[in-house]
Order: structure tokens, then C-alpha cells, then sequence
């Protein structure tokens, strides 16, 4: 993909499903998925990876995707908000931040959650601390944090359990 | 978009220089953390970018002849994870996972904090404070430049725009050196520091045989505290040779007032900040890092 002009196409995988799209390189990855694909879950708020509104995973890594150039996304494999639920099912990280109370406007959610699911696919049982450090590029201006923590350790056991085959208990 | 900037991505050493060399105002990008967000701000208008971020040749981080050599498009969360840098430049390592954010980690690349050239880059300061070189590649050939003399101001380094940090060459911690990186931000996460500190100090039978102290935020680029390495060089430390080499790196740094904070408070902190790092690597066990404020 080496050729040069104003509209390049390029192939991702997003959720799962393989995705050839035309892009302006230089466009954002965020605006791709929200205008190109419609996949309105990631939210941009301030456009320059300050804020985290925006994070995906992107080859298994949370990247802010507002500072993903799109010729930079070809070949990627991204998982956005719209890739969590399951069959009808929410995630166990949502269905944490739904019991827990985890957020007020909720503008600032879909880009915790990606970080949060960042974290305990490489890290199942975090500390505290550990939760703090991955959410530190993730800015909230309703709730504080203390629920949103308070929410990622509850998915922590939650997933614990659901790997263990037990059944897990809404909010226990 | 209203931006009309070429796009390369290049998949070679050969491709991307190919890329650079036929069109003025051409501009290598890896992350685009730095340059991404002020091509987006108009600050900067590249005729075309070429991406070096899968280039195989700047990936690797490999024990060379005594040195720890990172790829310059290593992202900075595998400079900050990495075992071998952890082990052997242990510095750089605590200063690379002080750097913005989770996200930012994940896309910004060693060589890219480098090339943005700012006067606070953490990952700057330890590894001036290690002594690190670059290697700098072009079609004219390759040449090794010593960190602390490739900065000009802020944004402004001496490299020509062909020209492309390859890798970072970091000399291998010795068993009698002790570092210490101090970071003053107001959030543990995504702020530039308001003055950053990086101490290598080499301790044999009591005495400092050599000292590096870099400072960060203070100047117009990274600059090392030459006259406070001057005072604790030769001597043994103590609370008086500490508390005198902080006030001389306080004196000695020229730092600006900004939205961040002033220069007479910068110039403070960095009285505070080199005198803690001095105390706990004059204190510490030989070969670990003190002082990871978060």
C-alpha cells in the first residue's frame, strides 16, 4: 500500500468482521469508524489523545484512535465498544459499569471501557493501583473515578468467575 | 479533510528513504502523537508523511557491545516493559513509563520522542543522563550522534529532514552505578513534566567517580547540570554535598515561565527534585532505580 494520492483504500478488521474501506489517509481512525462504518460508540472529544474518549484496541493494544492516521490503520485489527456484547449479552465489564453505577453523561464510558478491557485481557486480577495506572489516559468530568474503579474490579471478578465456569452473580 | 498531505507507509529502511528524498517537506511520522496532533493544529504542513512504524529494520531492542540498542519506532510501552531495558538500562525504562498515557505509550516510539525534540521528553532526560547516542540514518550514509548535542531547541534538532533516527544506543548499566529519574507533573497521567530530573552517578569504595545529572523542562532543550556534576564529582556524598550541588543545578538551569508553571518555581523544583534523586541514589542499593515519583 505504498501508492499515493488523495483517497486510498485499506483493509481492517473491526469487530471481527473484515472491512475494505476508501480513506483519506491522513483522516482520523476515529472518523473513520464513526462516519465510514457508523460505529458511533467511539466517541472524539478532544481530538489530540488528551482525553481517551476515543480509545480502541487496536492489534490488542488501547491507542487513542483520534491519533490513528487511517493509512497508519491498514492491515490493524480493532475492537471498538460495538465489539463487547455478545449474542445479546453485555460484557462483563458493562454489565460492571451498568451494576456499579459507573458513570453519569456516559460520554467518557465507551473509551473507559475499551481501557478497562485493555488492561484485564493482559492483567485478569489487577490492584488498585494497577486500575488506576490504565485508566490514566481516560478523562471523566461527571463521576470521579472511584466508581469507575470501583466498576473494572467488580469486572475483574466477574470475568474470574465466568472463566471458572461458576455463575456469576449480578453485583455480588 | 482539508488537509492535503501524501501518505507513504513504508515497509523498508529503502522505502522510506525513497519516499523522503524525492519531495521537499517531507516528514517521517512513527506514532503520531506529537506530529499527528500539530498537523492537525495547522502548525505543520508536511508535503508528505512517511510512515516508519512497521519498518522491521527500527523494531528490535538487542544487547550490542555493551549496549542496550532500541529501535527508534519501538513503541514506548515496550521500551517501558522490556526485560532487557529493564535489566540494563533501568532508567530509561522508569522514565519511558512516566510519559503520557496507556494509549500514548502504546503509539509514541522512542525515536519519535526523540525527534519531536521537546524540552521536557521524559525518555530525553534518562537517557541523556545514561549517556545514550543516536544513530542516524540517510542515503548519504550513517553517522552516531551523542543524544545531548542533537538538540538546537525546542522542536529543533540537527538532524536534516532526510535524515532518520534508526536506533538508540544506550550504554549497559554498570554494577557500580546508581540512577534515578524525578518527574513533577500535577496528574500522575498524560502532563508534560513541569521539570524532570535523570542522576547517573558511578560510586566506587565511597566516592563518586562520575556524575550525570540531565534536566528537563528548565532550558530550551534537555541540558545537563555540568557544574553540579562538577561539585559531587571526586567527592564522597554527603547531606552538605547533596544540599550544594542542588543549589548549583538550580542555579545553573535557565528556565521559562509557562502555563505550567513559573521559572523561579521551576528553578525550585529542581533544587527539590535533584537533591531527593542524589539523596536516595547516594543511600540506595548500586544498580537500582530510587525514586519513581508517580
Amino acid at each position: 500500500m505504498c501508492e499515493i494520492g488523495s483517497q486510498i483504500a485499506i483493509s481492517m478488521k473491526v469487530n471481527g468482521k473484515t472491512y475494505e474501506v476508501l480513506v483519506d489517509p491522513l483522516s482520523p481512525l476515529s472518523s473513520v469508524l464513526r462516519d465510514q462504518l457508523r460505529l458511533t460508540g467511539t466517541k472524539v472529544g478532544c481530538g489530540k489523545g488528551e482525553c481517551g474518549a476515543c480509545t480502541v484496541i487496536m492489534d490488542g493494544r488501547a491507542v487513542n484512535s483520534c491519533l490513528v492516521m487511517a493509512g497508519d490503520a491498514d492491515g490493524s485489527e480493532i475492537v471498538t465498544i460495538e465489539g463487547l456484547a455478545s449474542s445479546g449479552k453485555l460484557h462483563p465489564i458493562q454489565e460492571a459499569f451498568v451494576e456499579t453505577g459507573a458513570l453519569q453523561c456516559g460520554f467518557c464510558t465507551p473509551g473507559m471501557i475499551m481501557s478497562a478491557k485493555a488492561l484485564l485481557d493482559s492483567n485478569p486480577s489487577p490492584t488498585e493501583e494497577e486500575i488506576r495506572r490504565a485508566l490514566s489516559g481516560n478523562l471523566c468530568r461527571c463521576t470521579g473515578y472511584h466508581k469507575i474503579i470501583d466498576a473494572v474490579r467488580i469486572a475483574s471478578k466477574l470475568i474470574g468467575r465466568n472463566t471458572n465456569q461458576e455463575p456469576v452473580l449480578r453485583g455480588s | 479533510m482539508l488537509l492535503k498531505t501524501e501518505f507513504v507507509k513504508a515497509r523498508s529502511l529503502e522505502e522510506a528513504f525513497c519516499a523522503i528524498s524525492d519531495r521537499a517537506d517531507a516528514s517521517f511520522v512513527a506514532g503520531g502523537t506529537d506530529l499527528f496532533v500539530q498537523i492537525k493544529e495547522g502548525k505543520r504542513k508536511p508535503s508528505r508523511l512517511v510512515s516508519v512504524r512497521e519498518v522491521p529494520e527500527l523494531l528490535g531492542i538487542d544487547l550490542q557491545r555493551g549496549s542496550v540498542v532500541i529501535g527508534s519506532a519501538v513503541p514506548l510501552s515496550d521500551v517501558a516493559s522490556s526485560a532487557v531495558v529493564a535489566g540494563h538500562a533501568p532508567l530509561v525504562a522508569d522514565a519511558c513509563l512516566q510519559i503520557g498515557s496507556p494509549q500514548v505509550r502504546n503509539r509514541g516510539t522512542i525515536g519519535g520522542n526523540i525527534g519531536n525534540a521537546s524540552p521536557a521528553g521524559d525518555s530525553i532526560t534518562a537517557l541523556i543522563a545514561s549517556g545514550a547516542r543516536i544513530r542516524v540514518k540517510s542515503l548519504a550514509g550513517e553517522r552516531e550522534i551523542l543524544l545531548e548535542a542533537s538538540f538546537l531547541g525546542p522542536g529543533k534538532t540537527v538532524l536534516s529532514p532526510d535524515e532518520l533516527i534508526t536506533a538508540v544506543v544506550v550504554p549497559v548499566i554498570q554494577d557500580h552505578t546508581r540512577v534515578a529519574f524525578e518527574k513533577y507533573a500535577l496528574r500522575g497521567g498524560m502532563d508534560i513534566a513541569i521539570v524532570n530530573v535523570a542522576i547517573s552517578l558511578d560510586m566506587v569504595d565511597g566516592l563518586v567517580t562520575d556524575a550525570r545529572i540531565a534536566l528537563g523542562a528548565v532550558a530550551p532543550t534537555p541540558i545537563r547540570a555540568v557544574e553540579a556534576e562538577r561539585t559531587i564529582r571526586g567527592n564522597r556524598p554527603s547531606s552538605s554535598l547533596i544540599e550544594e550541588a542542588a543549589r548549583v543545578a538550580a542555579r545553573e538551569c535557565c528556565p521559562i515561565d509557562d502555563v505550567r508553571g513559573t521559572a523561579s518555581y521551576r528553578r525550585h523544583l529542581v533544587y527539590v527534585l535533584t537533591k531527593r534523586a542524589l539523596a536516595k541514589v547516594c543511600q540506595g542499593n548500586v544498580g537500582r532505580v530510587w525514586g519513581c515519583a508517580r
